[in-house]
C-alpha cells in the first residue's frame, strides 16, 4: 500500500514539473507582454514596471511603426479568411470523406491511393508553383487567394471523418433506405447528425489554419495591409530591424491571438479528443 | 529476444543459405519457366521475378541494382582506392559495410525465387494482363460491329464523329446538346489555343511569354485533352450499349436526380477533385518538370535541360557533399522528433490516467493550453528565449549557475538538440491526447492474464502495452516520420537553418532538406536543383513509408465494412 502511495505521489511530482516546464514559456510571453521597458531579454523573470502601452502599440502604432504595424487589419484579414475557410473547406472535407466511406465506385481506391502519394510530397515544394498560378489568376496580395488555396486542399484531409463515419452502422443507412431516402437524405438526415463531434472538429481545424499557417501565407501575402497576423507578427521580430521595440509589442500580438484560440480549445476540448482519437486509428 | 532468443533469430537469418543448397535439385526437377527464373535470378538481382510473373517487383529490385552498381563504380570503389574523400561522411564505412549486405539480400531475394519455382506458384503478369483484356475488349467491339444492320453500324459510328447525334435521335435532347457542346469547345478550344500551348511546351521558349506559362499551360492542355478523351471514349461505350438495348436514355431530370442519390459521391467529389488537381497536382507536375529546365536565376526563360540538374546535385562534389550531409541529418532529426514525441506522448498519457491520480481534466486542460498555441507563437518566442541575451540565459546567470551566457544557437551540435528538445515541447501535448485514447482500448483481459503469469509493472509495459500501441499506431509514426521529414516550421522558425554549416552549398547546419530546398529557392533561385532536391525528398518518404506499411500487420484491410 505504502509503495503505491509512493507512486501517485511521483506522478504527481512528474505532472507538477511537466506542467511547469510546459507552461513557464507561455507566462513569460504574457508577462512580457505587460512589460514597460522594451527589448527581449529583462534583468527579472516578472517585470518590474507593467504596462499597457504594448496593446495600445498594437492597435494603434505612432510614428514610424504605424508605417509596418496594421495589427487591426491583420486581425480583420484573418477572421474573414478563417470563417470562409471554416464553412466551405467543412463542407467539402465532409463530402469527400462521405463519398469515400459509404460508396463504392470505380477509382475510389485509386483517389485514396492518389490522397496517400499527394501527402509525401514536401508541400512547399509545390508553393512556388502555386504563387505562379495566383500571380496568373491575379491573385497575390490578396487574402482571398489563401481561402481560394486552403479550400481547394481540404479534400485532402478526409482521413479523420471518414474513419469517424466508417463507425457509424451501416444498418442505420439501410433502414433509411428502405423508408425510401435517397443518398443526399441519408448523408444530412442520418449521418450528419450523428457526426457532431467530427464535424466541430473537421471546422475547428478549417477555423485554425488562417491563424496557424504561415509558410504559404508569407509568400503570397506581402503587403503590409494585406497580411494575416501569423505573418504580421513574423514580420514584427524577424524580417524588422527594430526587434529591441518590437519585441514587447508583438508578445502582446501573441497573447490576443492565442487567447481566443485557447479559449476555443478549452471550451471544445471533448470534441478535439474526439477527433484526435478517430484520426488515430486510421492513421 | 523473447522465445529461444537468439538461436532462433540466427536461425532465421541462415534460411536462404539451408534453402540454397536445394537449388541443384530444383533446377534439374524445374520446367523451363522454372529454369528460366532460376538462371536470370543468379544472372541478376531481380531477375527472376520476370518469369515469375512479379514484373513491378523485378524493374523494383533491378533500379536497386542499378543503383548500387553507379554507386560503387563513381564513388564506393574510387573511395576505397583513395582516390576521392568526402570527409566526415563515413562513407568509407558505409562501402564496405554494404557489400555484405547486398550480397546477403541478393541471395535471399534467390531463395525466394527457388521457393516460388519448387511450389510452381506463378502469377500471371499484370501488364500482359492489361493488354489481354483490352484486345478482348477490342474484339467484342468488332463482333458487335459485324452483327450489325447498316442503319445500326451508322449509329454505332456516329460518336467518333458527331458526339451528341444518337442522343439527339433518341430524344434525350439536354445530353445531346451537351454532348455537342463539349465536341465543339473542345475543338475549337484546340484550334484556338491548345495546339500551340502543346507546341510551346515543348519548345518551352518563347519570345512572347515567360517559360513558366509555357510549362503551366501545356499541362492545362494535357489536362483538357485528357478530360475530353475520357468523356468520348465513355461515350462511345454508352452508344454501343445503347444500339444493342442495354441501355436507355433517361429523361435529363432523372439523370440530375440520380445526382442525389447513386451518383452523390461523383457529386461530392467533382469540387475537391477539381480543387487539389489545380492547386496541388498540377503544381506538382510543374515542378517536377522544373527539375529537367534550366529554370534558375531571375530570368523565366529556360529550356529542357534533361538530367542536368540531378547530374548537378550528385556529380559535384560540394553540392553532393551538401545533399549527403543535409539527408543525414534530415533523417537523425525525424528520428528523434517522432520518437522522443511518441515516447514522451505516452509517458504524460500513462502518467495522467494512473489510477489515483486525481484531476484529470485539470492537468489534460493544462497541456491542452499549450497545444492551442500557434506554433509560430511558441517557436519564435523559443527562439528568442534561448537567444544570446535571451531570458535563459539571464536566469541561469542569476542563479549563478553560469559564468558567462551560453551561445545556444551559434553551436551546430548544441542547436540541433536544442531542435529536439523544443519539438519535444511542441509535439508531446499533442500525442498525449493522441495516446490516451489508445491506452485506454487496451483490452483488460491482457493486463489481467499478464499479471495472472506474474508480470511485473515493466514488464508489463513491454510486453503488453507496447506491442499492442506499435501495432495500433505503426501508420501513425510512419505518418509522423514523413511529416517529420517535412517539418519546415519547427527548423525554420527556431533558427532559420543556422548556424552556418562548414563546407556545406548554400545551407546551414541545423537545415534539413526541407529547408535547404527553401533557402535554395528563396535566396538563390536555384529553382531547377530545389526541385530535384524535392523529388528526391519525395523519393525518401515514399519508400520509408511503402517499406514499413508493406511489413506491418495493421496495414493489412481497411477494416470491416458492408
Amino acid at each position: 500500500m505504502k509503495r503505491k502511495k509512493a507512486g501517485i505521489i511521483a506522478s504527481y511530482a512528474a505532472l507538477t514539473v511537466m506542467s511547469i516546464i510546459w507552461l513557464l514559456p507561455i507566462v513569460w510571453v504574457v508577462l512580457t507582454s505587460f512589460r514597460a521597458t522594451p527589448g527581449v531579454a529583462s534583468p527579472t523573470f516578472i517585470p518590474r514596471k507593467f504596462t499597457l502601452n504594448n496593446y495600445r502599440t498594437l492597435f494603434f502604432p505612432t510614428g514610424n511603426q504605424a508605417t509596418y504595424i496594421m495589427f487591426g487589419k491583420w486581425l480583420w484579414n484573418t477572421t474573414y479568411v478563417a470563417v470562409l475557410n471554416m464553412v466551405f473547406s467543412t463542407l467539402l472535407t465532409l463530402g469527400t470523406a462521405y463519398a469515400l466511406s459509404r460508396f463504392r465506385f470505380r477509382g475510389r481506391k485509386a483517389i485514396m491511393n492518389i490522397a496517400l502519394i499527394l501527402g509525401m510530397f514536401p508541400g512547399f515544394m509545390a508553393m512556388i508553383a502555386v504563387y505562379l498560378i495566383l500571380n496568373m489568376l491575379g491573385l497575390l496580395n490578396r487574402p482571398l487567394a489563401l481561402f481560394l488555396v486552403y479550400s481547394c486542399g481540404a479534400g485532402l484531409n478526409f482521413y479523420v471523418s471518414k474513419g469517424y463515419f466508417e463507425t457509424i452502422p451501416y444498418d442505420l443507412d439501410e433502414a433509411a433506405m428502405i423508408d425510401g431516402a435517397n443518398k443526399w437524405q441519408i448523408f444530412s438526415k442520418v449521418i450528419l447528425p450523428l457526426a457532431k463531434p467530427i464535424i466541430v472538429y473537421t471546422a475547428l481545424m478549417a477555423f485554425m489554419a488562417p491563424w496557424m499557417d504561415f509558410i504559404l501565407a508569407n509568400m503570397i501575402l506581402r503587403n503590409p495591409e494585406e497580411k494575416t497576423v501569423a505573418v504580421g507578427l513574423y514580420g514584427l521580430v524577424m524580417e524588422n530591424a527594430d526587434l529591441f521595440n518590437n519585441f514587447t509589442v508583438f508578445a502582446a500580438g501573441c497573447v490576443v491571438v492565442a487567447f481566443p484560440i485557447v479559449l476555443m480549445y478549452v471550451l471544445l476540448q471533448r470534441f478535439i479528443i474526439e477527433g484526435i482519437a478517430a484520426g488515430a486509428v486510421k492513421g | 529476444m523473447a522465445y529461444g532468443g537468439w538461436a532462433r533469430f540466427l536461425r532465421k537469418v541462415l534460411e536462404p543459405f539451408r534453402i540454397l543448397r536445394r537449388f541443384p535439385e530444383a533446377f534439374r526437377k524445374g520446367k523451363a519457366r522454372g529454369r528460366g527464373a532460376l538462371l536470370a535470378g543468379t544472372a541478376f538481382l531481380g531477375g527472376g521475378r520476370f518469369f515469375t510473373g512479379e514484373i513491378g517487383r523485378g524493374l523494383l529490385l533491378l533500379l536497386l541494382e542499378t543503383g548500387a552498381v553507379l554507386y560503387y563504380v563513381f564513388f564506393g570503389i574510387p573511395l576505397l582506392q583513395g582516390k576521392i574523400s568526402y570527409p566526415k561522411l563515413g562513407l568509407e564505412a558505409v562501402s564496405v559495410i554494404l557489400v555484405p549486405v547486398l550480397l546477403y539480400f541478393y541471395l535471399r531475394e534467390l531463395a525466394l525465387i527457388l521457393l516460388t519455382v519448387e511450389r510452381e506458384e506463378y502469377r500471371e503478369p499484370r501488364i500482359p494482363w492489361f493488354f489481354a483484356e483490352l484486345r478482348s475488349k477490342l474484339l467484342g467491339y468488332f463482333r458487335i460491329w459485324k452483327e450489325a444492320s447498316p442503319k445500326e453500324r451508322f449509329e454505332l459510328a456516329s460518336p467518333f464523329f458527331l458526339m451528341g447525334y444518337f442522343q439527339f435521335r433518341k430524344r434525350a435532347y439536354v445530353k445531346g446538346a451537351m454532348l455537342f457542346l463539349v465536341e465543339v469547345g473542345f475543338i475549337f478550344y484546340l484550334a484556338a489555343t491548345g495546339i500551340y500551348d502543346l507546341v510551346d511546351f515543348v519548345r518551352l521558349e518563347t519570345d512572347f511569354r515567360p517559360s513558366t506559362f509555357n510549362l503551366v499551360y501545356g499541362f492545362v492542355a494535357f489536362a483538357v485533352i485528357l478530360v475530353f478523351l475520357n468523356i468520348y471514349i465513355k461515350n462511345i461505350k454508352s452508344v454501343t450499349k445503347a444500339v444493342k438495348g442495354e441501355l436507355a436514355f433517361k429523361p435529363f431530370k432523372e439523370e440530375i436526380r440520380e445526382f442525389l442519390d447513386n451518383k452523390l459521391y461523383a457529386t461530392f467529389l467533382a469540387f475537391p477533385v477539381l480543387g487539389v488537381i489545380l492547386f496541388t497536382i498540377v503544381p506538382l507536375v510543374f515542378m517536377i518538370s522544373i527539375a529537367f529546365t534550366g529554370y534558375e536565376g531571375a530570368s523565366q526563360n529556360f529550356v529542357w535541360t534533361g538530367f542536368q540538374s540531378f547530374k548537378n546535385l550528385v556529380l559535384v562534389r560540394d553540392n553532393l557533399y551538401t545533399l549527403l550531409s543535409v539527408t543525414r541529418w534530415t533523417l537523425i532529426w525525424a528520428f528523434f522528433a517522432t520518437f522522443t514525441n511518441y515516447f514522451g506522448g505516452m509517458f504524460l498519457a500513462m502518467l495522467i490516467n494512473k489510477k489515483g491520480v486525481k484531476g484529470k481534466k485539470f492537468w489534460r486542460t493544462v497541456f491542452i493550453i499549450t497545444m492551442a498555441v500557434p506554433q509560430f507563437v511558441s517557436l519564435l518566442i523559443m527562439n528568442q528565449m534561448f537567444a544570446y541575451d535571451g531570458p535563459v540565459n539571464q536566469f541561469l546567470l542569476n542563479l549563478g549557475l553560469i559564468k558567462e551566457r551560453i551561445n545556444f544557437w551559434g553551436v551546430q551540435t548544441r542547436a540541433r538538440i536544442l531542435i529536439i528538445l523544443i519539438n519535444m515541447w511542441v509535439g508531446i501535448p499533442y500525442l498525449m491526447l493522441l495516446t490516451s485514447g489508445i491506452l485506454m482500448n487496451i483490452p483488460n483481459e491482457l493486463y489481467e492474464a499478464a499479471i495472472i503469469e506474474g508480470a511485473n509493472k515493466w514488464q508489463l509495459f513491454t510486453k503488453v502495452t507496447m506491442p499492442y500501441m506499435l501495432f495500433v499506431t505503426t501508420p501513425l509514426l510512419v505518418t509522423g516520420f514523413v511529416g517529420n521529414i517535412n517539418n519546415f516550421n519547427v527548423i525554420y522558425l527556431l533558427t532559420g537553418g543556422k548556424p552556418l554549416g562548414v563546407g556545406l552549398v548554400n545551407a546551414g547546419g541545423t537545415d534539413i532538406l526541407i529547408t535547404w530546398l527553401y533557402q535554395l529557392t528563396k535566396t538563390h533561385r536555384m529553382y531547377n536543383l530545389s526541385a530535384a532536391i524535392g523529388i528526391i525528398i519525395f523519393l525518401l518518404s515514399a519508400s520509408i513509408s511503402l517499406i514499413i506499411y508493406r511489413n506491418t500487420a495493421s496495414y493489412k484491410g481497411e477494416g470491416r465494412f458492408k
